[in-house]
Protein backbone atom coordinates (compact mmCIF):
# COMPACT_ATOMS: atom_id res chain seq x y z
CA UNK A 1 0.00 0.00 0.00
CA UNK A 2 3.12 2.22 -0.23
CA UNK A 3 1.82 2.94 -3.46
CA UNK A 4 -1.38 5.10 -2.49
CA UNK A 5 1.07 7.12 0.38
CA UNK A 6 3.45 7.40 -2.83
CA UNK A 7 0.67 9.07 -4.93
CA UNK A 8 -1.16 11.16 -2.09
CA UNK A 9 2.65 12.37 -1.56
CA UNK A 10 3.93 12.71 -4.89
CA UNK A 11 0.84 15.39 -5.49
CA UNK A 12 1.55 16.90 -2.41
CA UNK A 13 5.13 17.74 -3.13
CA UNK A 14 3.79 18.73 -6.56
CA UNK A 15 1.87 21.64 -5.15
CA UNK A 16 4.35 22.21 -2.79
CA UNK A 17 7.19 22.76 -5.99
CA UNK A 18 5.15 24.69 -8.09
CA UNK A 19 4.95 27.49 -5.29
CA UNK A 20 8.34 27.35 -4.92
CA UNK A 21 8.85 27.47 -7.96
CA UNK A 22 6.84 29.96 -8.72
CA UNK A 23 8.51 32.10 -5.94
CA UNK A 24 11.70 32.06 -7.03
CA UNK A 25 10.73 33.16 -10.52
CA UNK A 26 9.49 35.88 -9.12
CA UNK A 27 12.25 36.43 -7.44
CA UNK A 28 14.07 35.78 -10.16
CA UNK A 29 12.30 38.83 -12.59
CA UNK A 30 12.27 41.11 -9.46
CA UNK A 31 16.29 40.58 -9.44
CA UNK A 32 16.62 41.12 -13.33
CA UNK A 33 14.57 44.34 -13.08
CA UNK A 34 16.94 45.21 -10.30
CA UNK A 35 14.09 45.61 -7.86
CA UNK A 36 16.24 44.01 -4.96
CA UNK A 37 18.78 45.87 -3.05
CA UNK A 38 21.64 42.70 -3.50
CA UNK A 39 21.98 43.96 -7.32
CA UNK A 40 20.94 42.04 -10.07
CA UNK A 41 24.30 40.62 -11.40
CA UNK A 42 27.78 39.84 -10.75
CA UNK A 43 30.43 40.18 -13.33
CA UNK A 44 34.32 39.51 -13.15
CA UNK A 45 37.56 41.28 -13.93
CA UNK A 46 39.43 40.90 -17.00
CA UNK A 47 41.23 37.72 -15.71
CA UNK A 48 37.61 36.12 -14.94
CA UNK A 49 36.41 33.79 -12.06
CA UNK A 50 40.13 32.82 -11.70
CA UNK A 51 40.88 36.58 -10.57
CA UNK A 52 38.88 36.35 -7.11
CA UNK A 53 39.90 39.38 -5.84
CA UNK A 54 37.24 41.71 -6.55
CA UNK A 55 33.97 41.59 -8.66
CA UNK A 56 31.25 43.82 -10.02
CA UNK A 57 27.79 44.13 -8.74
CA UNK A 58 25.40 45.42 -10.76
CA UNK A 59 22.32 47.14 -9.09
CA UNK A 60 19.88 49.48 -11.07
CA UNK A 61 21.87 51.89 -13.10
CA UNK A 62 25.68 51.47 -10.79
CA UNK A 63 27.80 49.49 -10.84
CA UNK A 64 30.35 48.92 -8.35
CA UNK A 65 33.50 46.84 -7.67
CA UNK A 66 33.71 44.88 -4.29
CA UNK A 67 35.81 42.71 -2.64
CA UNK A 68 34.96 38.82 -3.97
CA UNK A 69 34.71 37.94 -0.15
CA UNK A 70 32.56 39.44 0.88
CA UNK A 71 30.02 38.09 -1.12
CA UNK A 72 31.06 34.84 0.29
CA UNK A 73 28.16 32.64 1.62
CA UNK A 74 28.22 29.59 3.74
CA UNK A 75 26.49 26.82 2.81
CA UNK A 76 24.20 26.66 6.08
CA UNK A 77 22.27 29.43 4.94
CA UNK A 78 20.50 27.72 2.44
CA UNK A 79 19.92 24.83 4.20
CA UNK A 80 18.28 26.94 6.80
CA UNK A 81 15.54 28.01 4.16
CA UNK A 82 15.04 25.37 2.60
CA UNK A 83 14.70 23.41 6.25
CA UNK A 84 12.10 26.24 7.33
CA UNK A 85 10.40 25.56 4.31
CA UNK A 86 10.45 21.44 4.76
CA UNK A 87 9.22 22.36 8.27
CA UNK A 88 6.33 25.01 7.07
CA UNK A 89 5.62 21.84 4.16
CA UNK A 90 4.84 19.63 6.75
CA UNK A 91 3.29 21.85 9.21
CA UNK A 92 0.81 21.83 6.36
CA UNK A 93 0.46 18.00 5.12
CA UNK A 94 -2.36 16.27 5.96
CA UNK A 95 -1.63 13.59 8.57
CA UNK A 96 -1.56 10.35 6.35
CA UNK A 97 -3.05 7.74 9.29
CA UNK A 98 -6.06 10.06 9.94
CA UNK A 99 -6.53 10.50 5.96
CA UNK A 100 -7.55 6.80 5.80
CA UNK A 101 -10.03 7.58 8.73
CA UNK A 102 -12.82 7.05 5.59
CA UNK A 103 -10.94 4.72 3.68
CA UNK A 104 -10.63 2.51 6.16
CA UNK A 105 -12.82 -0.33 4.77
CA UNK A 106 -10.79 -0.31 1.90
CA UNK A 107 -7.63 -0.42 3.35
CA UNK A 108 -8.15 -2.27 6.18
CA UNK A 109 -9.45 -5.26 3.85
CA UNK A 110 -6.16 -6.05 1.99
CA UNK A 111 -3.86 -8.89 2.77
CA UNK A 112 -1.57 -6.57 4.63
CA UNK A 113 -1.11 -6.02 8.56
CA UNK A 114 -1.86 -2.68 9.68
CA UNK A 115 1.40 -2.48 11.60
CA UNK A 116 3.19 -3.05 8.51
CA UNK A 117 0.54 -0.55 6.56
CA UNK A 118 1.01 1.96 9.36
CA UNK A 119 4.61 1.93 8.80
CA UNK A 120 4.36 1.75 4.85
CA UNK A 121 2.71 5.25 5.30
CA UNK A 122 5.64 6.59 7.61
CA UNK A 123 8.37 5.72 6.04
CA UNK A 124 6.60 7.12 2.41
CA UNK A 125 6.10 10.17 3.99
CA UNK A 126 9.75 10.53 5.86
CA UNK A 127 11.25 10.02 2.31
CA UNK A 128 8.51 13.02 1.13
CA UNK A 129 10.12 14.78 3.99
CA UNK A 130 13.42 14.75 2.41
CA UNK A 131 12.14 15.13 -0.97
CA UNK A 132 10.64 18.20 0.34
CA UNK A 133 13.74 19.25 1.78
CA UNK A 134 16.31 18.77 -1.13
CA UNK A 135 12.89 20.28 -3.60
CA UNK A 136 13.74 23.53 -1.31
CA UNK A 137 16.82 23.48 -1.82
CA UNK A 138 17.34 23.02 -5.28
CA UNK A 139 15.12 26.43 -5.75
CA UNK A 140 16.83 27.96 -3.28
CA UNK A 141 19.50 28.21 -5.59
CA UNK A 142 18.12 29.51 -8.98
CA UNK A 143 17.52 33.39 -7.78
CA UNK A 144 21.14 32.74 -6.58
CA UNK A 145 22.63 31.48 -9.66
CA UNK A 146 20.17 34.27 -11.64
CA UNK A 147 22.84 37.10 -10.56
CA UNK A 148 25.73 35.00 -11.00
CA UNK A 149 26.62 35.18 -6.71
CA UNK A 150 26.24 30.90 -6.75
CA UNK A 151 29.97 30.36 -6.74
CA UNK A 152 30.67 32.39 -3.61
CA UNK A 153 28.94 29.64 -1.91
CA UNK A 154 30.95 27.82 0.10
CA UNK A 155 30.75 24.27 1.87
CA UNK A 156 30.78 24.91 5.55
CA UNK A 157 31.06 22.06 8.51
CA UNK A 158 27.56 23.05 10.15
CA UNK A 159 25.40 22.37 6.93
CA UNK A 160 25.37 18.47 7.64
CA UNK A 161 24.25 18.76 11.10
CA UNK A 162 21.75 21.67 10.69
CA UNK A 163 20.34 19.41 7.85
CA UNK A 164 20.05 16.42 10.23
CA UNK A 165 18.62 18.61 12.66
CA UNK A 166 15.81 20.75 10.45
CA UNK A 167 15.12 17.32 8.96
CA UNK A 168 14.62 15.37 12.41
CA UNK A 169 12.45 18.98 13.29
CA UNK A 170 10.06 18.06 10.92
CA UNK A 171 9.90 14.03 11.43
CA UNK A 172 9.20 15.43 14.93
CA UNK A 173 6.31 17.99 13.86
CA UNK A 174 5.26 15.03 11.39
CA UNK A 175 5.17 12.64 14.11
CA UNK A 176 3.54 14.46 16.30
CA UNK A 177 0.44 15.16 14.30
CA UNK A 178 0.34 11.58 13.54
CA UNK A 179 -0.17 10.21 16.98
CA UNK A 180 -2.67 13.46 17.94
CA UNK A 181 -4.82 12.12 14.77
CA UNK A 182 -3.92 8.76 14.28
CA UNK A 183 -6.91 6.75 15.99
CA UNK A 184 -9.18 9.78 15.55
CA UNK A 185 -11.74 9.03 13.04
CA UNK A 186 -12.58 12.54 11.94
CA UNK A 187 -11.11 14.56 10.02
CA UNK A 188 -7.11 15.69 11.21
CA UNK A 189 -6.70 17.90 8.38
CA UNK A 190 -7.08 21.41 10.70
CA UNK A 191 -4.07 19.58 12.77
CA UNK A 192 -1.44 21.85 10.62
CA UNK A 193 -3.33 25.17 11.64
CA UNK A 194 -3.79 23.97 15.46
CA UNK A 195 -0.11 22.94 15.80
CA UNK A 196 1.19 25.75 14.56
CA UNK A 197 -0.97 27.80 16.70
CA UNK A 198 -0.11 25.66 19.68
CA UNK A 199 3.67 25.52 18.98
CA UNK A 200 4.10 29.17 18.37
CA UNK A 201 2.22 30.00 21.89
CA UNK A 202 4.41 27.19 23.59
CA UNK A 203 7.46 28.92 21.95
CA UNK A 204 6.12 32.30 23.37
CA UNK A 205 5.27 31.41 26.71
CA UNK A 206 8.80 30.67 27.42
CA UNK A 207 9.91 34.32 27.30
CA UNK A 208 7.32 35.26 29.75
CA UNK A 209 8.28 35.26 33.19
CA UNK A 210 5.76 33.89 35.97
CA UNK A 211 7.91 32.81 37.87
CA UNK A 212 10.77 29.95 37.75
CA UNK A 213 7.94 26.38 38.26
CA UNK A 214 6.41 28.02 35.88
CA UNK A 215 9.30 28.86 33.07
CA UNK A 216 10.36 24.90 34.14
CA UNK A 217 7.16 23.45 33.37
CA UNK A 218 6.81 25.71 29.35
CA UNK A 219 11.18 24.95 28.76
CA UNK A 220 10.06 21.08 29.55
CA UNK A 221 6.96 21.44 27.44
CA UNK A 222 9.20 22.74 24.85
CA UNK A 223 11.21 19.86 24.05
CA UNK A 224 7.91 18.59 22.34
CA UNK A 225 7.37 22.18 19.99
CA UNK A 226 10.16 21.54 16.86
CA UNK A 227 9.62 25.71 17.04
CA UNK A 228 11.75 25.84 20.09
CA UNK A 229 14.63 24.15 18.22
CA UNK A 230 14.82 26.40 15.85
CA UNK A 231 15.57 29.18 18.44
CA UNK A 232 18.46 27.37 18.95
CA UNK A 233 20.01 28.17 15.25
CA UNK A 234 22.17 30.90 15.08
CA UNK A 235 23.11 32.66 12.24
CA UNK A 236 26.32 31.64 12.24
CA UNK A 237 25.57 28.12 11.51
CA UNK A 238 24.09 25.84 13.35
CA UNK A 239 26.08 26.19 16.49
CA UNK A 240 23.99 26.62 20.21
CA UNK A 241 23.57 29.76 21.24
CA UNK A 242 23.58 31.20 24.79
CA UNK A 243 20.37 32.60 24.34
CA UNK A 244 18.66 29.04 23.42
CA UNK A 245 15.54 27.52 24.69
CA UNK A 246 16.15 24.39 25.12
CA UNK A 247 19.72 24.03 27.20
CA UNK A 248 21.14 20.99 25.28
CA UNK A 249 23.99 20.97 22.42
CA UNK A 250 23.30 20.46 19.29
CA UNK A 251 24.07 16.98 19.30
CA UNK A 252 21.51 16.10 21.92
CA UNK A 253 18.54 18.65 19.79
CA UNK A 254 19.24 16.63 16.87
CA UNK A 255 18.82 12.86 18.88
CA UNK A 256 16.29 14.63 20.79
CA UNK A 257 13.52 15.49 17.64
CA UNK A 258 14.46 12.16 15.89
CA UNK A 259 13.40 10.06 19.16
CA UNK A 260 10.50 11.82 19.64
CA UNK A 261 9.47 11.30 15.81
CA UNK A 262 10.10 7.80 15.97
CA UNK A 263 7.90 7.66 19.68
CA UNK A 264 5.49 9.38 18.08
CA UNK A 265 5.33 7.34 14.57
CA UNK A 266 5.13 4.35 16.27
CA UNK A 267 2.19 6.06 18.50
CA UNK A 268 0.28 6.51 16.02
CA UNK A 269 0.66 3.63 14.46
CA UNK A 270 -0.33 1.22 17.30
CA UNK A 271 -3.69 4.04 17.76
CA UNK A 272 -3.91 3.71 13.95
CA UNK A 273 -4.20 0.11 13.62
CA UNK A 274 -7.30 -0.40 16.58
CA UNK A 275 -9.18 1.71 15.02
CA UNK A 276 -12.57 0.47 14.11
CA UNK A 277 -14.24 1.04 10.61
CA UNK B 1 -16.82 -33.06 6.58
CA UNK B 2 -17.37 -29.94 4.65
CA UNK B 3 -16.23 -26.84 6.89
CA UNK B 4 -18.37 -23.52 6.99
CA UNK B 5 -17.02 -20.60 4.99
CA UNK B 6 -18.19 -17.69 7.55
CA UNK B 7 -19.29 -19.04 11.18
CA UNK B 8 -20.42 -16.30 13.08
CA UNK B 9 -21.31 -17.49 16.71
CA UNK B 10 -23.53 -15.57 19.42
CA UNK B 11 -22.23 -12.30 17.85
CA UNK B 12 -23.26 -9.38 19.97
CA UNK B 13 -21.83 -5.37 19.09
CA UNK B 14 -22.34 -2.94 21.30
CA UNK B 15 -21.82 1.06 20.95
CA UNK B 16 -21.96 1.93 24.42
CA UNK B 17 -25.29 1.49 25.58
CA UNK B 18 -27.30 0.74 21.81
CA UNK B 19 -26.69 -3.05 20.63
CA UNK B 20 -26.17 -3.26 17.11
CA UNK B 21 -26.34 -6.53 16.74
CA UNK B 22 -27.57 -9.02 19.10
CA UNK B 23 -26.60 -12.32 20.07
CA UNK B 24 -26.26 -13.49 15.59
CA UNK B 25 -25.82 -17.01 15.20
CA UNK B 26 -24.96 -17.34 11.25
CA UNK B 27 -23.49 -20.17 9.08
CA UNK B 28 -22.85 -19.59 5.33
CA UNK B 29 -22.03 -22.76 3.70
CA UNK B 30 -19.43 -22.84 0.78
CA UNK B 31 -20.53 -21.76 -2.64
CA UNK B 32 -23.45 -20.33 -1.33
CA UNK B 33 -25.16 -17.10 -1.77
CA UNK B 34 -26.98 -16.07 1.37
CA UNK B 35 -28.90 -12.87 1.35
CA UNK B 36 -29.11 -10.37 4.80
CA UNK B 37 -32.09 -8.20 4.75
CA UNK B 38 -33.27 -5.91 7.65
CA UNK B 39 -34.87 -2.19 7.36
CA UNK B 40 -32.51 0.44 7.82
CA UNK B 41 -30.22 0.00 11.03
CA UNK B 42 -30.86 -3.58 11.61
CA UNK B 43 -27.56 -3.87 12.10
CA UNK B 44 -26.57 -5.73 8.91
CA UNK B 45 -23.45 -3.36 8.20
CA UNK B 46 -22.27 -3.66 11.56
CA UNK B 47 -22.60 -7.96 11.30
CA UNK B 48 -20.53 -7.50 8.14
CA UNK B 49 -17.93 -5.28 9.84
CA UNK B 50 -17.29 -7.53 12.62
CA UNK B 51 -17.40 -10.88 10.47
CA UNK B 52 -14.33 -8.72 8.48
CA UNK B 53 -12.27 -7.81 11.48
CA UNK B 54 -13.05 -4.32 10.60
CA UNK B 55 -15.19 -3.84 14.21
CA UNK B 56 -14.33 -5.78 17.16
CA UNK B 57 -17.09 -7.84 18.58
CA UNK B 58 -18.22 -6.78 22.44
CA UNK B 59 -19.45 -11.02 22.62
CA UNK B 60 -19.16 -13.90 20.64
CA UNK B 61 -17.14 -15.78 17.90
CA UNK B 62 -16.30 -15.53 14.12
CA UNK B 63 -14.75 -18.00 11.64
CA UNK B 64 -13.89 -17.68 7.92
CA UNK B 65 -13.02 -20.84 6.77
CA UNK B 66 -12.66 -22.20 10.38
CA UNK B 67 -9.99 -19.62 11.61
CA UNK B 68 -10.20 -16.04 12.64
CA UNK B 69 -9.89 -13.39 10.63
CA UNK B 70 -6.36 -12.53 9.43
CA UNK B 71 -4.86 -10.27 6.85
CA UNK B 72 -4.04 -13.48 4.92
CA UNK B 73 -7.83 -13.81 4.95
CA UNK B 74 -8.03 -10.95 2.51
CA UNK B 75 -5.97 -12.86 -0.50
CA UNK B 76 -9.31 -14.76 -0.97
CA UNK B 77 -11.47 -12.58 0.35
CA UNK B 78 -13.37 -9.37 -0.67
CA UNK B 79 -15.16 -6.70 0.58
CA UNK B 80 -17.46 -4.21 -0.93
CA UNK B 81 -18.95 -1.47 1.75
CA UNK B 82 -22.30 0.05 1.22
CA UNK B 83 -20.50 3.73 0.79
CA UNK B 84 -18.01 4.75 -1.25
CA UNK B 85 -14.79 4.67 0.02
CA UNK B 86 -12.74 5.04 -2.59
CA UNK B 87 -9.73 7.98 -3.01
CA UNK B 88 -12.09 10.90 -4.81
CA UNK B 89 -8.46 12.58 -5.91
CA UNK B 90 -7.42 9.01 -7.91
CA UNK B 91 -8.21 7.73 -11.26
CA UNK B 92 -9.98 4.15 -11.86
CA UNK B 93 -6.72 3.30 -13.10
CA UNK B 94 -4.46 4.23 -9.99
CA UNK B 95 -7.16 2.24 -8.00
CA UNK B 96 -6.92 -0.68 -9.91
CA UNK B 97 -2.93 -0.30 -9.81
CA UNK B 98 -2.72 -0.46 -6.20
CA UNK B 99 -5.36 -3.07 -5.88
CA UNK B 100 -2.85 -4.99 -8.38
CA UNK B 101 -0.06 -4.35 -6.01
CA UNK B 102 -1.57 -5.18 -2.76
CA UNK B 103 -2.94 -8.29 -3.78
CA UNK B 104 -0.87 -11.55 -4.91
CA UNK B 105 -4.42 -12.55 -6.68
CA UNK B 106 -5.09 -9.44 -8.34
CA UNK B 107 -6.01 -11.16 -11.81
CA UNK B 108 -5.08 -7.92 -14.51
CA UNK B 109 -7.18 -9.41 -17.23
CA UNK B 110 -10.37 -10.38 -15.08
CA UNK B 111 -10.02 -6.56 -14.25
CA UNK B 112 -9.93 -4.94 -17.72
CA UNK B 113 -12.85 -7.17 -18.47
CA UNK B 114 -15.02 -6.30 -15.73
CA UNK B 115 -13.68 -2.04 -16.29
CA UNK B 116 -15.06 -2.79 -20.10
CA UNK B 117 -18.13 -4.33 -18.79
CA UNK B 118 -18.84 -1.07 -16.58
CA UNK B 119 -17.35 1.26 -19.26
CA UNK B 120 -15.67 2.74 -16.68
CA UNK B 121 -12.39 4.84 -18.16
CA UNK B 122 -9.15 4.15 -16.50
CA UNK B 123 -7.98 7.54 -16.52
CA UNK B 124 -10.91 9.34 -14.89
CA UNK B 125 -10.97 10.61 -11.56
CA UNK B 126 -13.24 8.83 -9.13
CA UNK B 127 -14.52 12.68 -8.05
CA UNK B 128 -15.91 12.37 -11.24
CA UNK B 129 -17.70 9.16 -11.42
CA UNK B 130 -21.29 8.99 -10.83
CA UNK B 131 -22.49 7.24 -7.77
CA UNK B 132 -23.50 4.06 -9.60
CA UNK B 133 -19.74 3.89 -11.69
CA UNK B 134 -18.05 4.33 -8.12
CA UNK B 135 -19.84 1.12 -6.72
CA UNK B 136 -19.27 -0.38 -10.31
CA UNK B 137 -15.26 0.34 -9.30
CA UNK B 138 -15.57 -1.09 -5.80
CA UNK B 139 -17.22 -4.30 -7.78
CA UNK B 140 -14.67 -4.12 -9.98
CA UNK B 141 -11.39 -4.38 -7.44
CA UNK B 142 -13.31 -7.10 -6.04
CA UNK B 143 -14.03 -9.19 -8.22
CA UNK B 144 -10.62 -8.65 -9.96
CA UNK B 145 -9.00 -10.97 -7.22
CA UNK B 146 -11.56 -13.83 -8.30
CA UNK B 147 -12.37 -14.16 -4.90
CA UNK B 148 -13.00 -17.29 -2.89
CA UNK B 149 -15.11 -15.65 0.03
CA UNK B 150 -17.29 -11.95 -1.44
CA UNK B 151 -19.15 -10.07 1.00
CA UNK B 152 -21.32 -7.09 -0.67
CA UNK B 153 -23.59 -4.62 1.18
CA UNK B 154 -25.67 -3.26 -1.45
CA UNK B 155 -23.78 -4.21 -4.05
CA UNK B 156 -26.78 -2.88 -6.15
CA UNK B 157 -27.06 0.92 -4.45
CA UNK B 158 -26.70 3.39 -6.99
CA UNK B 159 -27.06 1.58 -10.09
CA UNK B 160 -29.30 1.92 -12.87
CA UNK B 161 -31.97 -1.29 -13.45
CA UNK B 162 -29.53 -2.54 -16.49
CA UNK B 163 -26.42 -2.88 -14.04
CA UNK B 164 -28.16 -3.82 -11.40
CA UNK B 165 -29.01 -6.84 -13.21
CA UNK B 166 -25.28 -6.94 -14.50
CA UNK B 167 -24.28 -7.10 -10.68
CA UNK B 168 -26.63 -10.42 -9.71
CA UNK B 169 -25.43 -11.56 -12.84
CA UNK B 170 -21.76 -11.37 -11.78
CA UNK B 171 -22.84 -12.70 -8.54
CA UNK B 172 -24.80 -15.95 -10.15
CA UNK B 173 -21.64 -16.43 -11.80
CA UNK B 174 -18.84 -15.99 -8.85
CA UNK B 175 -21.09 -18.64 -6.79
CA UNK B 176 -21.21 -21.11 -9.66
CA UNK B 177 -17.24 -20.78 -9.81
CA UNK B 178 -17.41 -21.87 -6.25
CA UNK B 179 -17.60 -18.61 -4.44
CA UNK B 180 -18.82 -17.94 -1.14
CA UNK B 181 -21.34 -14.69 -1.47
CA UNK B 182 -22.75 -12.52 1.61
CA UNK B 183 -24.60 -10.06 0.55
CA UNK B 184 -27.61 -7.53 2.22
CA UNK B 185 -29.72 -5.55 -0.41
CA UNK B 186 -32.53 -3.69 -0.87
CA UNK B 187 -33.64 -5.12 -3.55
CA UNK B 188 -35.55 -7.80 -2.56
CA UNK B 189 -36.20 -9.33 -5.74
CA UNK B 190 -32.24 -9.27 -6.46
CA UNK B 191 -32.09 -11.44 -2.93
CA UNK B 192 -35.20 -13.54 -4.05
CA UNK B 193 -33.69 -14.50 -7.50
CA UNK B 194 -29.94 -14.60 -6.66
CA UNK B 195 -29.69 -16.13 -2.73
CA UNK B 196 -29.64 -19.62 -1.37
CA UNK B 197 -30.37 -18.08 2.03
CA UNK B 198 -32.18 -15.98 3.88
CA UNK B 199 -31.56 -14.58 6.95
CA UNK B 200 -33.55 -11.86 8.10
CA UNK B 201 -32.11 -8.93 11.02
CA UNK B 202 -34.44 -6.66 12.93
CA UNK B 203 -32.76 -4.25 15.38
CA UNK B 204 -29.59 -6.33 15.61
CA UNK B 205 -31.36 -9.51 16.16
CA UNK B 206 -31.92 -12.78 13.62
CA UNK B 207 -35.73 -12.78 13.20
CA UNK B 208 -35.65 -15.40 10.44
CA UNK B 209 -32.86 -17.53 8.71
CA UNK B 210 -33.41 -20.36 6.40
CA UNK B 211 -33.62 -21.42 2.63
CA UNK B 212 -35.74 -19.41 0.16
CA UNK B 213 -38.48 -22.26 -0.36
CA UNK B 214 -38.18 -23.00 3.00
CA UNK B 215 -39.49 -19.54 4.11
CA UNK B 216 -41.63 -19.74 1.79
CA UNK B 217 -43.35 -22.39 2.38
CA UNK B 218 -43.40 -21.83 6.37
CA UNK B 219 -45.51 -18.93 5.28
CA UNK B 220 -49.30 -18.49 3.66
CA UNK B 221 -51.75 -15.53 3.08
CA UNK B 222 -55.43 -16.45 3.86
CA UNK B 223 -57.00 -13.64 1.46
CA UNK B 224 -60.88 -13.13 2.71
CA UNK B 225 -62.78 -10.45 0.50
CA UNK B 226 -66.40 -9.49 2.10
CA UNK B 227 -68.92 -7.88 0.22
CA UNK B 228 -69.51 -4.77 2.62
CA UNK B 229 -67.02 -4.01 5.06
CA UNK B 230 -65.03 -6.80 7.22
CA UNK B 231 -67.61 -8.14 9.72
CA UNK B 232 -66.66 -8.86 13.09
CA UNK B 233 -63.80 -11.71 13.51
CA UNK B 234 -64.70 -12.98 16.67
CA UNK B 235 -60.61 -12.65 18.38
CA UNK B 236 -59.67 -14.50 14.79
CA UNK B 237 -56.31 -12.72 14.61
CA UNK B 238 -55.39 -13.29 18.23
CA UNK B 239 -54.93 -16.69 17.04
CA UNK B 240 -51.33 -17.59 17.78
CA UNK B 241 -50.39 -18.90 14.49
CA UNK B 242 -51.61 -15.52 12.51
CA UNK B 243 -48.01 -13.53 12.62
CA UNK B 244 -49.91 -10.42 10.96
CA UNK B 245 -53.07 -9.01 9.61
CA UNK B 246 -53.79 -6.53 7.29
CA UNK B 247 -57.54 -4.76 6.55
CA UNK B 248 -57.65 -2.79 3.62
CA UNK B 249 -61.52 -1.98 2.78
CA UNK B 250 -63.27 -4.82 1.90
CA UNK B 251 -60.05 -7.33 2.17
CA UNK B 252 -58.68 -9.41 4.90
CA UNK B 253 -55.59 -10.90 4.88
CA UNK B 254 -53.77 -13.09 7.68
CA UNK B 255 -50.45 -14.06 7.08
CA UNK B 256 -50.15 -17.70 8.80
CA UNK B 257 -47.34 -19.91 9.91
CA UNK B 258 -49.56 -22.78 9.74
CA UNK B 259 -53.17 -23.67 9.74
CA UNK B 260 -53.80 -21.73 6.62
CA UNK B 261 -56.48 -24.38 5.61
CA UNK B 262 -58.30 -24.33 8.71
CA UNK B 263 -58.27 -20.22 9.35
CA UNK B 264 -59.68 -20.17 5.62
CA UNK B 265 -62.58 -22.77 6.92
CA UNK B 266 -63.19 -19.92 9.54
CA UNK B 267 -63.19 -17.20 7.86
CA UNK B 268 -65.37 -18.78 5.08
CA UNK B 269 -68.10 -18.71 7.63
CA UNK B 270 -68.22 -15.57 8.17
CA UNK B 271 -70.26 -15.03 4.86
CA UNK B 272 -67.45 -13.39 2.59
CA UNK B 273 -67.21 -13.29 -1.65
CA UNK B 274 -64.33 -15.23 -1.53
CA UNK B 275 -61.53 -17.11 -0.02
CA UNK B 276 -58.29 -18.28 -0.90
CA UNK B 277 -55.15 -19.40 0.77
CA UNK B 278 -51.81 -18.15 -1.40
CA UNK B 279 -48.18 -18.36 -1.27
CA UNK B 280 -46.06 -15.68 -0.02
CA UNK B 281 -43.15 -14.34 -1.86
CA UNK B 282 -39.80 -12.85 -0.37
CA UNK B 283 -41.21 -9.05 0.23
CA UNK B 284 -44.02 -10.51 2.22
CA UNK B 285 -42.21 -12.64 4.17
CA UNK B 286 -39.52 -10.09 4.79
CA UNK B 287 -42.56 -7.38 5.57
CA UNK B 288 -43.73 -10.19 8.61
CA UNK B 289 -40.42 -10.87 9.61
CA UNK B 290 -39.82 -7.01 10.40
CA UNK B 291 -43.27 -5.23 11.19
CA UNK B 292 -44.54 -4.75 14.74
CA UNK B 293 -46.54 -6.99 16.83
CA UNK B 294 -50.17 -7.23 15.69
CA UNK B 295 -51.59 -4.15 17.25
CA UNK B 296 -54.51 -4.11 19.03
CA UNK B 297 -57.01 -2.96 16.52
CA UNK B 298 -55.59 -6.36 14.94
CA UNK B 299 -56.85 -8.37 17.55
CA UNK B 300 -60.04 -7.69 17.35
Amino acid sequence: MWYLEFLRMRRALTVYALILLGIALALVVGLQLGHVAVGNSVSFGPGGPSDVGFVYVTGGHETKRVAAKSLEFPLVWLVGVAGFLAIFFTAILGPSLNAESEHLDYVFTKPISRARLGASYVLVDVAGLLAAFLVGLVIAVIPLASIGILRFLFVDSAALPTFVLLLGMAFMWYGEKQAATGWYQGSGGKAGVVSIVVFSILSALAAVDLGPSFHATIIALNFLNPLAYLHSLTSQGGTVNEHTLLPVSMAWQIVLTWSIGVVCCAIAVAGWRRVEA
Amino acid sequence: MTLTTISVHDLTKRYGSFEAVSHLTLDVEPGSICGLLGPNGAGKTTAFKCILGLARPTAGSIAIEGAPVTPKTFETTAYVPERNVLHEWMTVGEHVELNRRSNPKHDPKRADELLATFKLDRRKKVKRLSKGQKTALMLILALSIRPRILVLDEPSSGLDPIFQRVVLDLMIDAAAGGATILFSSHQIGQVERAADRVAILKQGRLVLDGTVDELKGSQKIVEAIFEDSVPSLNGLAADARILRVERVGRVYRAYVREGGDEIARRLDALGPKSVSVLDLNLEDIFLNAVADAKSPEDTI
